[in-house]
């Protein structure tokens, strides 16, 4: 396997419309392709063009995801420039996305924890704010 | 804006029942690993370098069950046989064989593994394409 594979990480979801204010007009990803009744399947595929990775919301229909299992199922960007991290915390907040404490009180201490319509959450680290513990 | 490091994180019972499919299986590295921090059991695995990694953690005293569906995946892109095939190899070496994706999509051109908690793995012999 070569050192970083493209990677996809999938859920299903309810209610993809939702998770587009929070993902796309929240976060600022894009959205980078999908599909449309695969076999009863709906898919909406999220991203940054040229990113190693995205996000990819899926719903099969007739069949309800529910929401996520715990508050630690957790996405965490660590962003480079604390500049540009302010600046997507800001339009979170903007959103109407407020932060949430986290259950686990070490992403409290450089970063911004939210929560997206089913109960999946995101972190977001201030990279350049670490002190250099993992 | 360059991508940022991403990690995928989520809480386990049992951190030492995950290592086999995703250190033995998967071959990746352990990049870190934490005990009791306030209370939080943890284990990073990754390639060193790599933009993405994993977490898993367990707050002790706390039971989180297992994954809410069969479509909870992450999906790696391996285009080339030989790294598909070796992927796949290693994962039967540590004693995993694939299971029927929940959507059939997989089965074409995949294979899936289904972890000790029910959370999915694709290998997709394919590669991965922006949309245009």
């Amino acid at each position: 396997m070569n050192a970083a594979p493209r990677l996809r990480i999938a859920r299903p979801t309810d209610d993809p419309r939702a998770l587009l204010r929070f993902y796309r007009d929240g976060l600022g990803l894009e959205v980078i392709g999908g599909f449309q009744d695969h076999a009863g399947f709906d898919g909406l595929f999220l991203g940054r063009r040229g990113w190693p990775y995205h996000l990819a919301f899926t719903t099969h229909r007739g069949h309800p995801a529910g929401r996520a299992p715990t508050q630690e199922n957790l996405l965490v960007f660590y962003v480079a420039e604390a500049a540009e991290w302010q600046a997507i915390v800001d339009r979170m907040m903007a959103m109407g996305f407020a932060p949430v404490p986290s259950i686990n009180p070490y992403w409290e201490a450089r970063g911004k924890t939210f929560e997206d319509p089913d109960g999946y959450r995101v972190v977001l680290e201030c990279a350049p704010c670490m002190t250099g513990e993992a | 804006m360059p991508n940022p490091t991403l990690r995928v994180a989520r809480a386990t019972d049992s951190i030492a029942a995950l290592l086999p499919f995703y250190r033995d299986g998967l071959g990746l590295a352990v990049l870190g690993r934490f005990e009791d921090h306030a209370g939080f059991d943890g284990v990073m695995l990754g390639r060193p370098g790599a933009p993405y990694h994993f977490e898993f953690t367990h707050q002790r005293g706390h039971k989180v069950g297992r994954a809410p569906t069969q479509d909870n995946l992450v999906v790696f892109y391996l285009p080339e046989r030989e790294d598909w095939e070796a992927a796949v190899s290693r994962m039967r070496s540590a004693g995993f064989e694939p299971v029927p994706s929940y959507n059939p999509y997989w089965d074409i051109m995949g294979a899936t593994f289904e972890d000790a908690d029910g959370y999915r793995v694709v290998f997709q012999r394919a590669p991965w394409q922006d949309a245009a």
